[in-house]
């Protein structure tokens, strides 16, 4: 957590080194401090800004609250809260799946991106994995931003046609007594996946089991 | 082995295939990645553009840069995506008629300006 910026300081940026390629060199290293196409998308995005601002378009304090909202307060953590209130309420959780965007809001979760979230219970008969195949769609109220994994052409190219291959990658093997479904979000539908509760867990209070749940573990590429 | 163990022998497993994807990873790993999200964020909440028309062009400028023949750090990753999502972000802004070439091209100029000017005001003061 200590890697993440500000976001406020773009004289910062100009100066912002990097030695990864991007795409217009892969492969290639960076030695210069200047990276001039760095310096120009920090110019870039202040100018727009700027312009957008002195328009009356957006409220500049409202950017800050956005950035600091996505850094500090949402996350992984609130989804988890959400699956372990379904794991230890059997009435939220029949809300949960027939309504996941109505029983989440309920919970203080919502926005842009979360605006229809629907929930997909694993069991075991059914494990489900998300993914968007387009571009990165993602229940951001709930889960934060998506890993960068999430965005890779590879795994949104590759879980779809061979999951069980993607997944066994990432540490989970899926046996074939057990369906595997491949949900695609878009800009209309984004999916939060309900993994399954660990066994033994049953005098865990809701809170002690939140903990347990994890990003990947909603996003349907690791067990709990 | 506890839950907790499983879930660690996971998470190794796959960071060893898929390079550097743990939790704390950072959301925005420039502040300029922050201001352009934030800023298509608000003009979505404040209904000046619809989410739908931005996100069309962010798939149609991924699809233009990103090969999944390639494999990626998860930093390229991040660098590629935003990069794709501020050529969307100027492109959803130009043709809403919010902003217009030119004039991003006078304000980076006069960014630029002011920027040498504060740096040799540190300078001399």
């Amino acid at each position: 957590m200590a890697k993440k910026t500000s976001g406020s300081d773009d004289g910062r940026a100009q100066g912002h080194h990097h030695d990864q390629g991007h795409h217009h060199d892969q492969g290639h290293h960076h030695d210069h401090k200047h990276d001039p196409l760095e310096e120009g998308a920090a110019l870039r995005v202040r100018a727009l800004e700027e312009i957008v601002v002195a328009k009356g378009l957006v409220d500049p304090e409202a950017l800050d609250s956005i950035v600091e909202y996505y850094e500090r307060e949402t996350g992984p953590r609130n989804g988890a809260t959400v699956v372990a209130r379904a794991w230890t309420d059997p009435e939220f959780k029949d809300w949960l799946l027939n309504d996941g965007t109505a029983a989440i809001r309920s919970m203080g979760f919502g926005g842009v991106q979360g605006e229809h979230i629907r929930v997909l219970e694993n069991t075991d008969e059914v494990h489900n994995v998300v993914v968007c195949t387009l571009c990165s769609c993602y229940p951001w109220p709930v889960l934060g931003l998506a890993p960068a994994w999430y965005k890779s052409p590879a795994y949104r190219s590759r879980v779809v046609r061979e999951p069980r291959a993607v997944l066994k990658e990432f540490g989970l093997e899926i046996p074939r007594t057990v369906q595997l479904r491949v949900w695609d979000s878009t800009a209309e539908v984004r999916y939060l996946i309900m993994p399954k509760r660990p066994a033994g867990t049953e005098k865990m209070s809701a809170e002690e089991l939140a903990q347990m749940v994890t990003r990947d573990g909603m996003i349907g590429t690791a067990a709990l | 082995m506890n839950p907790f163990e499983q879930h660690r022998e996971a998470l190794d497993l796959a960071q060893a295939t898929l390079p550097d994807r743990s939790d704390s990873e950072p959301l925005f790993r420039t502040p300029w990645h922050a201001r352009i999200f934030a800023l298509i964020v608000a003009l979505v909440k404040n209904e000046e553009i619809p989410w739908k028309s931005f996100q069309e062009k962010l798939v149609s400028t991924l699809k233009q840069h990103q090969s999944a023949d390639v494999q990626l750090t998860a930093e390229e990753i991040d660098l590629q995506y935003f990069e794709c999502w501020l050529l969307a972000a100027e492109e959803t802004l130009l043709e809403a008629g919010f902003v217009e070439t030119s004039q991003v091209a006078r304000q980076i100029e006069a960014i630029r300006t002011s920027v040498v000017q504060t740096r040799a005001d540190q300078l001399t003061s």
